[in-house]
């Protein structure tokens, strides 16, 4: 009797679990493609141009060459066989046509047991941190190296020679699947774990689509040491700090959402705004002239699922929002650009500087657009 | 057993079709807003714009003061809501939109001028163009007003009435081949309530596109779902008609002697589509459509419908050089959540502004970036 009840609500659990997946994974979606303005693809990038920083003088750093551990057997051997390295590019935004430059990584320390090494550096999330005293740019990134655990990786850049010296890595086991991160100071940041699980594909798959909430926000700085300072959130993926430093945006994929906080004197994150989004957000990158926001987003997400496990025969779709801020809070939102996979797949960031729209994706091109809308 | 089995199946046919119905009537999808260029209201239309036809000198013919249910027919009363004719010059967007005077003539009652779709035959060489405007007079058959409109004293002149005949119960919109000729899709043939009422919810394919050739009404098209919008292409050789059940653009080739009609394509929307209009250059498709059909329909039939808003989308089909729509090259111009404007049924294009009309809502006039766009 117990048996038979005890039984039916588990399947009518699993069974809700499943049509809500189901209802996640986007199948009954459709959308109209439109673009801001002519559009073209960077022949200089074909695997990722996942993450973005735009300095005010134009000046984009895009990581490229995306791989994690949660990305499928199939991924990594199309990885390998195209010869897919992980990369740090720059542009300049400001001049009419941005050209792509790779910049050279200088590594400081001999790469030791664990240490930073060129051949395993795959870079996610980026961040810069300017330091008006030295006067020099920092760059924090999230790496996922091969068969290691995530870290994230500072490097120093020099504009002169269009190279990054390797500075130092953060490690610790407060860093577990990350995402993207942003740099709050010389030596401090804040990092997102998009899941708990960072070694088992399996485990990590199971978390997705469990839909359990183990998704946290990580603190770094000297004084204080790696402490998580939000957790139970739904797969957070990019984090943004807006101008004034008094607000920190965070993403949520499979929650479909964003969180803004209101950053405290002791770097403690306040929930002020729960911004309902449809759609899946992958990273925010700040503009740094007007303060808003650009977001490269994945609508549909079975198109994105399939794309990342097998890149060359699936397309994901691609949108790019643009958010306009009001004291901190999130207060007006546009869509810049649809695509159905064509043009890029699977847009993950997106930035707007002098007219021009960036887009860039996590393991497909780089395109930019004229921007003949108004923003 | 068997009973089981029929139980489970019923469920399952049943759940499919709460689902399929969900679709059609835009429950599910979130979009966001995003516009051409620099948009605004054009100031003084409140009561629709619901059919705009476009001349090769940038003269807009807006049709206005189209209603839906009998508590809009108090409200009308309430508000002095009329029929009406705007023109709206893309060569003077800041002049706005004049009303045009409608000139009575014998059998012509502008009290009873209820405007839905209309079409225009251009005169190029005195600009006295004739004016086509399908009516819905009040507890009257519908009727085809054609005008004659006349630059110099800003007027519609009333030629003729055109009865539409009985077969024809709720027409739509008209394509003129030449004058006296004209294409005109029709919506319902049910004057019982209930049936009529079916008819407007379940592709029941009793709509059908006529012909009209001077005398009589010929069908030419049958068997379609609540067809709505329909545009010529610029040889006058295709017939663009909208399905508004269907949520489907079809494309028929024209056979000149027996006005017959041959399908050619049928392009799927993605939400459900009410006018379409050939851009300035030809080359192109404008769309207005309603991406939520529950939510319009709440717009479309409330007393007050500026209270409640309706999602509108514009969306551009471009065409090849055979006059058949490049399905993958499809853009959405215009998505705006129903603040700007509720109901979006027509847009128009000429020298880099849009002009967009809604059923039962404002006027807007977007002045386009791009320049190319034509």
């Amino acid at each position: 009797m117990y048996l038979k009840t005890a039984l039916f609500s588990v399947t009518l659990f699993a069974l809700q679990h499943i049509v809500r997946l189901i209802y996640s994974l986007g199948y009954h979606l459709h959308f109209y493609q439109h673009y801001p303005g002519p559009c073209r693809q960077f022949p200089e990038i074909e695997f990722g141009s996942g993450n973005f920083y735009t300095l005010p003088d134009g000046t984009t750093f895009i990581t490229s060459g995306l791989d994690m551990n949660v990305f499928s057997r199939r991924f990594q051997l199309h990885y390998t066989s195209q010869g897919v390295e992980g990369a740090i590019y720059v542009t300049n935004l400001n001049s009419s046509e941005a050209v792509l430059r790779k910049l050279d990584i200088i590594v400081e320390i001999a790469a030791e047991e664990g240490g930073f090494s060129l051949e395993t550096f795959h870079p996610h999330g980026i961040s810069v941190w300017f330091d008006t005293t030295e006067g020099h740019h920092s760059l924090f990134v999230v790496n996922h190296p091969t068969r290691a655990d995530d870290r994230i990786e500072k490097f120093l850049f020099d504009p002169a020679t269009f190279t990054l010296h390797h500075v130092k890595s953060f490690t610790n086991p407060k860093l577990r699947s990350l995402h993207d991160v942003q740099a709050i100071g010389e030596d401090s940041f804040y990092a997102t774990n998009i899941l708990h699980e960072h070694r088992s594909r399996f485990f990590m798959l199971l978390e997705l689509f469990s839909l359990m909430p183990w998704s946290s926000v990580i603190l770094y700085t000297e004084e204080t040491g790696y402490s998580e300072v939000v957790s139970g959130l739904m797969s957070a993926t990019g984090i943004a700090m807006s101008k004034c430093g008094a607000f920190i945006y965070v993403m949520l994929s499979l929650g479909s959402q964003i969180l803004v906080y209101s950053r405290g004197e002791d770097n403690s994150l306040t929930l002020q705004q729960v911004f309902p989004l449809y759609t899946h957000p992958d990273s925010a990158v700040l503009d740094p002239v007007t303060g808003d926001l650009f977001i490269g987003a994945h609508p549909i997400a079975h198109q994105y699922i399939n794309h990342v496990d097998n890149p060359a025969k699936h397309k994901a779709a691609s949108q790019v929002l643009h958010l306009r801020l009001t004291e901190g809070n999130i207060t007006s939102i546009t869509e810049l650009l649809y695509d159905d996979g064509i043009l890029i797949s699977g847009s993950s960031a997106a930035v707007v500087y002098n007219n021009t729209l960036l887009v860039g994706s996590s393991v497909d091109k780089l395109v930019a657009c004229k921007v003949n809308v108004p923003i | 057993m068997l009973s089981q089995a029929v139980l489970v199946a019923a469920v399952a046919a049943a759940c499919y079709g709460v689902y399929h119905f969900s679709n059609t009537i835009g429950l599910v999808g979130n979009y966001y807003n995003h516009r051409p260029g620099i948009c605004r209201r054009v100031p003084g239309i409140e009561h629709g714009s619901e059919d705009i036809h476009v001349t090769s000198d940038g003269k807009a013919f807006v049709s206005s003061g189209f209603l839906k249910s009998r508590e809009m027919k108090e409200y009308a009363e309430k508000h002095k809501v009329k029929g009406r004719v705007f023109l709206f010059d893309f060569k003077k967007p800041s002049a706005g939109a004049v009303e045009l005077g409608l000139k009575a003539g014998r059998d012509f009652d502008a009290k009873k001028f209820r405007p839905h779709g209309l079409s225009v035959l251009e005169d190029k060489k005195r600009g006295e163009h004739l004016v086509y405007v399908v009516s819905h007079p009040d507890g009257l058959p519908d009727v085809v007003e054609k005008f004659r409109f006349s630059p110099k004293s800003r007027q519609l002149i009333h030629v003729r009435s055109i009865p539409v005949g009985d077969k024809l119960v709720f027409t739509n919109d008209l394509a003129l081949i030449s004058e006296d000729q004209f294409y005109i899709t029709n919506m319902a043939v049910f004057h019982f309530a209930p049936l009529a009422f079916l008819e407007k919810y379940l592709p029941l394919r009793t709509g059908a596109v006529f012909f009209y050739n001077g005398t009589e009404m010929q069908e030419v098209i049958p068997n379609l779902s609540l067809p709505n919008g329909v545009f010529l292409s610029s040889d006058h050789k295709m017939l663009y008609v909208v399905s508004f059940c269907d949520k489907t653009l079809m494309v028929y080739r024209l056979d000149p002697i027996t006005k017959g009609a041959q399908l050619l394509q049928t392009v799927q929307l993605f939400g459900r589509g009410d006018n379409v209009q050939l851009t300035q250059s030809g080359d192109a498709l404008l769309l207005g459509a309603h991406p939520n059909f529950l939510q319009f329909r709440i717009h479309e039939h409330s007393p007050t419908p500026a209270d409640i808003n309706s999602p509108s989308s514009v969306v551009r089909l471009p065409l090849d050089k055979d006059n058949l729509v490049r399905e993958a090259d499809v853009t959405e111009m215009f998505y705006d959540h129903g603040d700007l404007i509720s109901g979006s049924s027509v847009a128009a294009i000429f020298e880099g502004q849009m002009l967009i009309g809604s059923v039962v809502d404002s006027l807007v006039h977007c002045e386009l970036f791009t320049q190319a766009k034509s």
